[in-house]
Order: structure tokens, then C-alpha cells, then sequence
């Protein structure tokens, strides 16, 4: 009831910040002031309400819905106050949190440099909506509220607990950083209206600068970790694939990092107004378009992240609060067009800033290209058509061009000086020596193998951004450590690339199977089962092993452990997998389970019809399998099985001993419920062994053409149990490193970027 | 000044154009069976899995062979060239994108789609 009620009480007060910081015409007014002290209020109120949640998920409170239906008693500390975000309501939040603090913040700074009525005032409004969502989708309702018919005096002991995929300390520091960088991103877009509001198409750029460059640093992080996670502990093989929710997180970075570059054309130039108007906004529409994207359902059929259908009134308001910024964000826009039209800049071709802006083309169009791609089955379904959705292909093919234009732009911009002052010639001249290096460095990896033009294109762009960012890192670090952020981003970027490329392109992988103390070969490594430990033993929910694996070969003597386990989320139908991966500095070994098979430990041999079999240890004894019986399973069996979920199966076979053939059936019986296979075995008279039909192979092209698995058991032995084979993806990832290099460079290039707005208190800025 | 804007639209233009086309080009339509059997084109389509058919896991090939329904009713026999998706047994719904060979559908990605247990479950909790 509290937590609720603190909810309703957040969205008053932001709705009544909103209103004050409306009304106060001058700094420091009373309204202002009012407006000052709600905000703080409505921040405590969010405050408090986190509080309540996180507080009643650490004492296992399980009467309410949500903390039921996402936490439980079993999950160590980390993952318990990860359980606060696991589910749509504690992630909206968790948002709200973080907005509302980043707004603290901002409410000082702008303050401070006299911007803060209009931009709070259209800041809290993001939080109006984001309290009343709270208060539709709340994760304060008790279960006898979501569940009608649930009597009231039922208090669930225990909660259902995460989905053991997302039981690992990824959890605890990927979806915040990606939050914070989200809520970091409406800031620009308050500043922009703002601007617009007051007339300043100027003073609101210089400062958002910071906030973005933040924005794009956090926010970068954010996604690459959700990368790494998807690489390191899920096991999908690579750490990015194009799928709708990591597009959609991927749309509001590009408008951020394009934002960076035209803000600072804008500082040095004066120009670009409208383009970082225009861009500020988006960058904060792209936002909530992600979370209306992954949060509405839409995409239910096409991602591989799971959702779950909000309701019908979340999905409206969702859509309600996306079309209300963008139409307050536009209409602005045009309000404002013919004012902000007033400054006209002439971009020469042979300047700096003629190439940062063709650089930030080339960024929006990618956007664009991510944009299209990641809403064909959203536009496809509103305009009537047959849904449908793009290939992965489709993403890359654009943008391995457009990231070369992007090197090649950046690398040459650097020999221009701003406003022209360097001719386009003395620049040629000057990036030859890097154009050499880049060209010599590109024909060895030809040599090593590179055969497509794209990727040789490609090659000798990164190289050339690599050869003259470092060339500018030394010249200009030198000078001063602060200036050389930039550099190092873009000097990130290539190395990002480049490792995205050798990674999945060249990327060499084999299926292998194995059972315990059996080897294999693949990709010239020798990999033996060795054994496995249980981990986690002490949970009672999951039966959890590290399979260790022996890899040797290429210079390699070492153990890779994969994880295998079974848990009670899903009724230990089917194992879940985490990959183990052994790093060295230029390839990744990547070992990846991905199903288990169970064999019998005798003589075998899989049979098509009228093939025979030889009985290895008496040469006199032969199998021939001549039919299926399926008449159990077809339902011709009569109605003895029409309700047993064991159906038996029978092979009929022709069995020659020296010259003496019978013909018999072995029949295994099949559970229809779990797939369990039980072969019943058959002794053979005057044999020292039985035989059994131990697996049926299906031939799904023509069920004519299935197998069967005839296993010689020795007769005095029970029928053993089955032995685990496991089957792996092996990989070899060439220099995936340059991957996580790169995202390290381009994120901390952008915090040494960062600095305080170059503006002095209150001058400069017209009402 | 002019000249400039010209260039721009065109390049402009020359983008969208080029993007629209590779656009359509690289579109995987959902359907259902019967309309995906006709052609060898790849589709998604969406469905549930047959449990009480036959289904196979082969360690040998890496395959996954299971009987899917799709909308229409129409039933296929799905090959998956990969192993058995770990909530297989859970899904609701299943998405197959591929294209048919041979009467067989070939896929080459699946999705599932899980269900929130939380109803069935609260309902035997509170009974």
C-alpha cells in the first residue's frame, strides 16, 4: 500500500515541478524556487520507493507480485538486488530512479549557468510520464491483485526465481550502466527544447556537450558489456548479431556519438544549428523507441530476447509518451525553423570541419540503415503488409562500407586544419607516410589470406585510421595528456572493427562429440573429456557441472571448462550451457556445448534396411533389419495405448546364426512424454550375449530410410546405463581482443573529452 | 551555395534508393508452409512444435529433426542444423526461419518463444 502510495505522491509532485517551472518568469522567483523544492521532493519520493522495493526483495517479502514472480529466497546477494530490474515494472523503476537523480544534478547545473526553469520544466515531464507508467504497471501489487481467485491468505513461501540464464554478475552492472546511460540521454533533448524556448541556439549546445559525451561513454560501455555477456557467459558464439534489442540500443548511441561531432562543429564553426536540434532530440526519441521497442512486445517473433506482453494500456502509454516527445520535440522544430535558419556557415571541402561532417553522415546513415532493418516488421504489420523482417546480412553489407568511408574521412581530417587553413594538397602530401605504412600493412594480410576486396578495403581503412590517430596520440600527447581523447576513440573504433571482422569472418569452427576420457581432433587441437566437478552445490534448485576439457595441440597443454547444468526453471527438461573459453593475446579457443546425447558403452551398429550387421566377438552370428513395427505407435495398436505414454517400437530383424535364420522383432519402448528410450533386450539362445535395439534414427527426409541402433550386450550384465556423449562447437576467434581493446579506447577517449562548458556564470545567455 | 545542395539531394536521393532496394532484397517474409513449400525462397514461419511426433537430436550431423504446426494447421517436418535450443521443451511457440528442400523444412535459426508460467502456477498455489 505505502509503496504505492509513494508512487501516486511521485507523480503529483512532478507534475506540480512541471507546473512551477512553467510559470517562473525569472531566476530565483518563488515559482522557481517551488519548483526547486518539488523536484527534490519527487526525487525523495523515487528515493523511497526504490527503497521499499529493494527492502522487501531483501526480506523476502513474497506477497507482492513482482518480488514473487522475479526473485527468491535462494539467490546470493548480488543477484537478489539484481531481482529489483529483472522484470518490466522494476526496470521502469529502476529508469525512473536514475532519471530523477541525473535531474538532481542537472538542476544545479543549469542553475548555475541560468537555464534551469525551461529545462527542468520539460525534463520533469519525462518523469511524469515515466510515475504514471509506475502507477499502471506497478511493481507494488500484492498477488491476491494479479491473481483474482488467489485467496488472500496465501503468502508464497519461496518466489519463482530468475531465469538461470540471467543468474551471473553480468546482470548486476549491464542493465544500470545502459539505464544510466539512457537517462543521461535526456538531457540533451531538455537543453534542445529549452533552447528553442528561449531563442539560444547556442548556449544550449555548449552545454550539453558534456552530458553527451557522457552519455556516449556510458552508454557504449553499457552495450558492449551486454556484448561480453553475450559472448563470455551465454554462449551465443559472438557479441553482437544484429537483433532487434541490441539495434534499439544501439540506435540512441549512433545519434550521440554523431552529436558529439556536431556539437563541436557547431562551437568551433557557429553552424550546424538545427542539425544538433534535430539530433539532441532524436537521440532521446531513439530512447524511448527502445523501450517501446523491447518493452511493448512488438517484436515478440523476431528477437531472441525474450518479452512479455505488457498489457494493452502500457503498450498505449508507451506509444502515448513516444509520439508526445516526438511531436513536442518537432513542433518545436518547426516553430523555430525559420529562426534558427539564420546562421549560415560555408563548409569548404578542404576544411576539418567538411569532413567531420561528412563523418557524421556516414554515422547517420548507419543510423538510418539500423533504424529501417530493426522496424521492417513493425511498418510491415501497420501498413497491412505480410510481416516480415531483414536478414542479418542486410546490416552488415552497409555497414562495413560506410565504416570505411568513416576511417578514411577521419584519417584525413586530421591533416585539416579548421576553416580551411591547410590546403587539401599539403594534406594529401602529409598523410602519404601513414597511406604508405597502412598500405604495406594491408598487402601482408593479403599475403596471410584476406581474398575479399571488401574486407582488403576495410583492412587498409582501419590501418590508416590506426597508423595517423597514433601518429596524433604521440604529437599532440606529448603537448597535453587531456587533448588526445578524441584520438584515442577513433584509434578504438578501428581497432573495434577490425577485431569485429577477424572474429566472426575468419572465424574457423567444428562439431566434435565426446564422451568421458574420449578424444577428438578440430582445428588441429587434440580435446579430451577429462571429467567434470559439481559447482553450486549447495543449491538445491540446479544440478551444475564444469566439464573439463584437455586441449592440446598448436603449442597448447591446457584444460577449457565449459559449464553444463539442469535446473528446476524449466523442470530439468533440457540442460542449459555456458561456453569455456581459453584467451591468448591474438585468438580466442571457444568451447561451447550445446546438447547431450546418451550411448550404450557395447558393440554397435546402425542399421538401414537390409543391412547386416556381423556380430564383432562371434563372426557366425549375423542382424539383419528388415522393417519397422510401428503399428503401437501409429495408433493401430488398439486402444491398450491410446492413453500410455509408453509406446513400444519394434524392429523387425532377420537373426542367422551360422545358417540357421529366424526372424524376431526387438522392440524398445519409448516414452512419448519425456522421449525416454528403453530397449528391451533380447537373449539369444546358446549366446553368451542379448541383443537390444538401443536408438532409432530418424530420417526425416523419408521415414523409410530411418536407422535403427542394434547394440551386442554380453549376456550376464544387466543393461548398463547409457553414457553421456556432449556435443561442442569449437571455435577459434582471431583477434577478438581488439574487440574489447577497442570499446576500452573509444569510451575512455570520450571521458578525457569531457569537460566543464566553456561559459561563465549567467553571462552569455539571453533570456 | 546552390551547387552544393544539388550534390547533397542527389547523394541523398542515390542512398535511399540504393538502401530501399537491398532493403527489399534482404526481406524474410512469415508465412506458413504450404506458401514456403511452393518456392525455395527462405521464410520465417511461426508454429508450435508436435510433441507426440518423433524428434531427434543427431550428434552425428549436429541436426535437429522435429514436426512443426504452423497457423494454417499444415504440419512439416523441421530439420534444424544445430543442436536441440535449450527451452525447446518450454516453448509455446516456435519460429523457424529456412526454406524447404525436398519436402523437408531446412532452418537454420530457431526461436522460442516461453511462456509466463506465473498463472498456472499461482492457480495451483492458491487451490
Amino acid at each position: 500500500m505505502v509503496g504505492k502510495f509513494i508512487i501516486i505522491l511521485s507523480f503529483v509532485l512532478s507534475l506540480a515541478t512541471t507546473v512551477a517551472y512553467f510559470i517562473s518568469k525569472d531566476k530565483d522567483d518563488k515559482p522557481n524556487k517551488l519548483g526547486r523544492y518539488l523536484y527534490l521532493a519527487m526525487f525523495l519520493s523515487i528515493v523511497l520507493a526504490s527503497g521499499i522495493l529493494l527492502s522487501n526483495i531483501l526480506s523476502f517479502n513474497y506477497q507482492y507480485t513482482y518480488i514473487w514472480s522475479y526473485s527468491s529466497k535462494l539467490l546470493p546477494l548480488n543477484l537478489l538486488i539484481s531481482s529489483f530490474y529483472a522484470g518490466q515494472e522494476g526496470s521502469f523503476l529502476l529508469w525512473t530512479f536514475l532519471i530523477s537523480s541525473v535531474g538532481v544534478f542537472l538542476l544545479y547545473y543549469t542553475k548555475k549557468y541560468n537555464f534551469e526553469q525551461k529545462t527542468m520544466a520539460f525534463y520533469t515531464m519525462i518523469l511524469v510520464f515515466l510515475t504514471l507508467l509506475l502507477i499502471i504497471k506497478s511493481p507494488f501489487n500484492f498477488i491476491w491483485e494479479s491473481f483474482p481467485d488467489v485467496n488472500p491468505d496465501v503468502i508464497p513461501q519461496n518466489g519463482r526465481g530468475l531465469n538461470p540464464v540471467l543468474e551471473s554478475y553480468w546482470i548486476s552492472i549491464h542493465p544500470p550502466i545502459l539505464f544510466t546511460g539512457y537517462a543521461l540521454l535526456s538531457v540533451p533533448f531538455a537543453l534542445a527544447i529549452a533552447g528553442m524556448f528561449k531563442r539560444d541556439y547556442n548556449n544550449w549546445a555548449i552545454l550539453s556537450t558534456p552530458w553527451v559525451l557522457t552519455a556516449s561513454a556510458i552508454l557504449g560501455f553499457g552495450i558492449m558489456l551486454g556484448g561480453f555477456w553475450a559472448y563470455e557467459t551465454l554462449g551465443w558464439g559472438g557479441f553482437w548479431g544484429w537483433d532487434p534489442v541490441e539495434n534499439s540500443s544501439l540506435l540512441p548511441w549512433l545519434m550521440s556519438i554523431t552529436l558529439v561531432h556536431t556539437l563541436l562543429i557547431q562551437k568551433r564553426t557557429g553552424g550546424l544549428v538545427k542539425t544538433n536540434i534535430i539530433l539532441a532530440i532524436f537521440g532521446f526519441i531513439f530512447v524511448l523507441y527502445a523501450t517501446f521497442l523491447t518493452r511493448s512486445g512488438v517484436l515478440g517473433d523476431t528477437s531472441v530476447h525474450s518479452f512479455v506482453d505488457p498489457g494493452q494500456l502500457v503498450y498505449l502509454l508507451l506509444l502515448i509518451f513516444l509520439i508526445v516527445f516526438t511531436l513536442i520535440g518537432l513542433v518545436f522544430f518547426f516553430i523555430r525553423f525559420n529562426d534558427m535558419s539564420k546562421v549560415k556557415i560555408n563548409l569548404k571541402y578542404d576544411s576539418r570541419e567538411f569532413f567531420i561532417t561528412l563523418g557524421s553522415v556516414f554515422i547517420v546513415a548507419v543510423t538510418i540503415i539500423v533504424f529501417f532493418g530493426t522496424s521492417l516488421p513493425l511498418f510491415q504489420e501497420i501498413l497491412g503488409k505480410p510481416k516480415s523482417a531483414v536478414e542479418i546480412s542486410f546490416y552488415n553489407n552497409w555497414s562495413l562500407p560506410l565504416a570505411i568511408l568513416m576511417f578514411l574521412t577521419n584519417a584525413f581530417s586530421l591533416y585539416l586544419n579548421w576553416k580551411s587553413s591547410t590546403s587539401m594538397g599539403t594534406a594529401l602530401k602529409n598523410s602519404l607516410v601513414s597511406a604508405g605504412i597502412s598500405i604495406i600493412l594491408t598487402v601482408i594480410v593479403i599475403i596471410a589470406g584476406v581474398k575479399r576486396i571488401d574486407h582488403i578495403l576495410l583492412f587498409f581503412s582501419s590501418f590508416f585510421s590506426i597508423v595517423i590517430n597514433l601518429v596524433f596520440i604521440f604529437r599532440v600527447g606529448r603537448r597535453k595528456l587531456r587533448l588526445v581523447g578524441s584520438y584515442i576513440s577513433h584509434l578504438g573504433l578501428a581497432l573495434l572493427l577490425l577485431g569485429a571482422l577477424t572474429s566472426s569472418v575468419f572465424v574457423s569452427q567444428k562439431h566434435i562429440n565426446l564422451k568421458n576420457t574420449v578424444s577428438d581432433e578440430a582445428l588441429g587441437y587434440k580435446f579430451t573429456l577429462v571429467g567434470r566437478d559439481q559447482i553450486q552445490k549447495n543449491m538445491p534448485d540446479r544440478e551444475k557441472y564444469k566439464y573439463h576439457l584437455k586441449v592440446q595441440g598448436n603449442g597448447v597443454n591446457s584444460i577449457v571448462s565449459p559449464i553444463i547444468y539442469w535446473s528446476d526453471f524449466n523442470e530439468r527438461q533440457a540442460p542449459f550451457f555456458e561456453p569455456g573459453i581459453k584467451r591468448y593475446v591474438t585468438k580466442d579457443l571457444y568451447v561451447s556445448p550445446n546438447g547431450i546425447t546418451l550411448e550404450y558403452p557395447y558393440p554397435s551398429k546402425e542399421l538401414g534396411k537390409g543391412e547386416t550387421y556381423v556380430v564383432p566377438d562371434d563372426t557366425s552370428f549375423k542382424i539383419s533389419f528388415i522393417k519397422f513395427d510401428m503399428s503401437a505407435m501409429m495408433g493401430n495398436g488398439g486402444a491398450g495405448h491410446a492413453n500410455s505414454t509408453v509406446v513400444p517400437m519394434g524392429a523387425i530383424c532377420e537373426l542367422i546364426d551360422s545358417n540357421h535364420s529366424t526372424i524376431d522383432t526387438l522392440i524398445a519402448e519409448i516414452n512419448m512424454q519425456n522421449g525416454e528410450f528403453n530397449p528391451v533386450m533380447k537373449s539369444i539362445k546358446g549366446k553368451s550375449f542379448k541383443l537390444g535395439f538401443t536408438r532409432f534414427i530418424n530420417n526425416p527426409e523419408n521415414i523409410a530410410l530411418s536407422k535403427v541402433e542394434i547394440s551386442v550386450i554380453p549376456e550376464q550384465q544387466g543393461l548398463a546405463h547409457p553414457e553421456e556423449v556432449i556435443s561442442f562447437e569449437v571455435s577459434t576467434k582471431p583477434f577478438i581482443n581488439l574487440v574489447w581493446l577497442g570499446v576500452i579506447g573509444i569510451v575512455i577517449g570520450l571521458v578525457l573529452t569531457i569537460k566543464k562548458p566553456n561559459i561563465e556564470n549567467g553571462k552569455n545567455i539571453n533570456k | 551555395m546552390k551547387k552544393k545542395y544539388i550534390i547533397g539531394a542527389v547523394i541523398a536521393v542515390a542512398f535511399t534508393v540504393v538502401a530501399i532496394l537491398s532493403f527489399d532484397s534482404s526481406k524474410i517474409e512469415y508465412t506458413n508452409f504450404a506458401k514456403a513449400k511452393a518456392t525455395e525462397k527462405t521464410y520465417q514461419i511461426i508454429g508450435t512444435w508436435l510433441k507426440e511426433k518423433p524428434s531427434n537430436y543427431d550428434n552425428k550431423d549436429n541436426t535437429f529433426t522435429f514436426y512443426m504446426c504452423d497457423d494454417k494447421k499444415d504440419t512439416a517436418c523441421v530439420i534444424f542444423h544445430g543442436a536441440k535450443p535449450n527451452n525447446f521443451d518450454m516453448a509455446t511457440q516456435v519460429v523457424v526461419k529456412g526454406s524447404f528442400a525436398k519436402n523437408n523444412f531446412h532452418a537454420s535459426e530457431i526461436l522460442t518463444k516461453c511462456p509466463s508460467k506465473y498463472e498456472a502456477e499461482m492457480k495451483k498455489a492458491g487451490s
